[in-house]
């Protein structure tokens, strides 16, 4: 028996070793346009890669730039001081210049209503004007720049409390040139300055956390160069036993925790719900209802209690699976029940199929990690973010339903469990109070890996909502 | 460096004449392998789109250990059962011990066709056809045929048997072997 066995395969074999069938011509077309989708679907990768990559290299630029400006305001200060170094006092033909300097500081202080937003700074602008009456004549000279300008320098600088103290050096250094009423001055625009400036670096330095509740509805919208490739060869399999789906608007939404790293930086995370919902057409349902009714009415009444006389079981597993556009959807049919081989041309024919409509949900538990920089830190804040967001998948569903008859409930086979997205935004807040913020960011969720592990069903829809939410800072 | 070898280097660079080149020379053989899996021509055709184009994605993967021929079967093969268990459920199998007891010697498939024994294969239910395909045409075991499958390596023989029996029956049911080469267990 076993040799016979044996034989019957060696038969098999040895008349199908060198069994060939030319395949039809159409096949190598089909074959090069997938390679061609396939180089596109890769130059879309690239191009989504290099897009986020270059969003993060400008919110790093345009920090970096507004470190270079505080930089610059210092190297500014820099030369600043250069113009009021001491140098030695010289020969009697100072006197003159010392005269004029005198005669500059009567022009400053007619300049000063004109600036009196500078107050304090340019307070210390005169004081420097008549320390300049110390000063060599080159310094002089240097000292005729306008005073608006002068003034200018001055009220950009962050640092001039350096200055100040260096005033006071040279004041010291210039014993009998202030007036009581210029120490004065210049001691209540030091505390001025001095408060203000623990106010900034108290703000910049202020580590904090914020949470907070968001949420949005989500369009959803298929990535160019991915999506269904299930080839076109199986599009009349479509038709007669699968549906043409579209997105849903979907919701998503949760809580935040945000932790402020006092630099312009914050780091967020928290746990949102969310969603790919999808609506498809008709799909036909054929009833082996033989021993059943002819008339339609009771078909519908018959549908409505759910209850099935035919026991007949489906004589064609195959016709359990739709073929969808996000996958193939197991489907656990009515007994008695089975996919029909296209829609009824009405909603009720002599032959009992019906046409039901396709609904799938994919739920989510997303888990994300974002980065902000905050470009304006005021009561109205902007901030540029970008992160990562971990989806997990908690519930797969598809029904075919027609009013309130559920004929089927199945999934959709291979959705991934874990799955990936990234996340590009922009977020404005605004203070309600110190404490409590509303915030609204536009933000664009992009599949990094196909929702589905068949590689038929390349699924990376693009998700965009403007999520909007209030905060507790603490 | 021979041709094959020079076009399957080719074909590694991406180079399209190559990729065509190739085709040419292994898609009939393959076509044929795809024939024996498949429902119909049209799936067969299904499998042998998505073998291509997987070869071409792979190729770089082949390192020239054991036969390029063999290597393309391979890829061809798992699509296609990938394919299965995308479509079809596991079925319950029927006890091998119902089978009757008259057989068709088997020196008589020799005298039967390619494309004959093609359509008896086909004819078979869908994990009957690829375990048959898999053991009998292929040269998998069991084992192999188990883990690839997700079936027991039980089921896997209860299959094959079931298989042949089928397939006996339907060449006696055609008419395809005279009554003198069958005989009873």
């Amino acid at each position: 028996m076993q040799n016979s066995e044996s034989t019957i395969d060696n038969s098999f074999k040895q008349k199908f070793d060198d069994f060939e069938v030319t395949p039809p011509t159409q096949v190598w077309e089909r074959i090069s346009d997938s390679m061609v989708h396939q180089r596109k679907r890769r130059i879309g990768f690239w191009i989504i890669g290099f897009s986020s990559a270059a969003s993060i290299a400008v919110a790093f630029l345009i920090g970096w730039q507004f470190s270079k400006t505080d930089l610059s305001s210092t190297v500014q200060l820099s030369k600043t001081e250069q113009l009021y170094k001491p140098e030695p006092l010289i020969n009697q033909q100072t006197s003159a210049m010392v005269q004029n300097t005198v005669d500059q500081v009567a022009t400053v202080e007619s300049h000063r209503v004109a600036v009196t937003d500078s107050k304090p700074i340019y307070s210390s602008v005169v004081a420097t004007s008549k320390i300049m009456s110390n000063v060599a004549p080159s310094v002089l000279i240097k000292s005729e720049t306008p005073i608006n300008q002068l003034a200018s320098i001055v009220t950009n600088a962050k640092y001039s409390t350096s200055i100040s103290n260096e005033l006071i050096i040279r004041n010291e250094e210039s014993k009998g040139v202030f007036t009581e009423l210029d120490r004065a001055i210049i001691d209540a625009n030091m505390l001025a300055m001095n408060s203000t400036n623990e106010a900034e670096n108290e703000r910049l330095t202020d580590v904090s956390w914020a949470v907070g509740i968001q949420g949005s509805p989500v369009y959803h919208f298929d990535q160019p160069s991915f999506g269904r490739t299930y080839n076109a060869a199986d599009d009349s399999k479509l038709a007669s036993n699968g549906v043409a789906t579209t997105y849903n608007t979907n919701v998503s939404g949760g809580v935040k925790v945000e932790y402020n790293t006092g630099n312009r930086f914050s780091i967020q995370s928290g746990i949102n719900y969310a969603e790919v919902t999808t609506t498809g057409g008709e799909v036909g349902v054929s009833f082996n209802s033989r021993n059943l009714v002819e008339s339609t009415d009771k078909l519908y009444e018959i549908n409505n209690l759910g209850s099935w006389a035919n026991t007949e079981s489906l004589s064609n597993i195959d016709q359990t699976v739709l073929n969808t556009q996000t996958g193939f959807a197991n489907m656990q049919m009515k007994e008695g029940a089975t996919l029909a081989s296209s829609i009824a041309s009405n909603s009720l024919v002599a032959n009992v199929t019906q046409n039901y409509g396709y609904q799938q949900q994919a739920q989510y538990i997303e888990v994300p990690m974002i980065l902000r920089y905050n470009l304006i830190e005021k009561r109205i804040g902007m901030q540029l973010l970008g992160g990562i967001n971990t989806n997990v998948l908690v519930n797969n569903a598809v029904l075919l339903v027609n009013k309130n008859d559920v004929v089927a409930r199945g999934e959709i086979e291979g959705l991934r469990p874990l799955t990936f997205s990234s996340s590009l935004g922009i977020g404005v807040d605004y203070e309600l109070t110190e404490k409590i913020g509303l915030s609204f960011e536009p933000t664009l969720k992009v599949q990094l890996n196909s929702l589905n592990s068949n590689s038929n069903f390349d699924i990376r829809p693009y998700g965009f909502g403007v999520f909007s939410g209030i905060s507790y800072r603490f | 460096m021979d041709n094959l070898e020079q076009l399957i280097e080719d074909c590694k660079a991406g180079k399209r004449q190559a990729q065509s080149d190739l085709y040419r020379m292994f898609a009939p053989k393959l076509f044929g392998v795809c024939l024996r899996y498949s429902r119909d021509s049209t799936e067969a055709e299904d499998t042998l789109h998505e073998g291509f184009v997987t070869i071409f994605a792979k190729i770089h993967q082949f390192a020239y250990k054991g036969s390029f021929e063999g290597w393309l079967k391979r890829v061809v093969v798992n699509i296609a059962l990938e394919k299965f268990r995308t479509r079809y459920k596991v079925l319950p199998v029927e006890d091998i011990s119902i089978y009757d007891t008259r057989s068709v010697a088997a020196d008589v498939y020799a005298d039967l066709a390619a494309e004959q024994l093609l359509e008896l294969i086909k004819e078979l239910p869908p994990r009957y056809k690829m375990v048959f395909n898999l053991y009998a045409i292929d040269g998998y075991n069991h084992k192999e045929i188990s883990e690839k499958m997700g079936i027991a390596e039980g089921t896997s023989k209860s299959n094959l048997a079931r298989a042949r029996k089928i397939l006996q029956d339907r060449v006696l049911e055609l008419g395809l072997v005279d009554k003198e080469k069958t005989y009873a267990k």
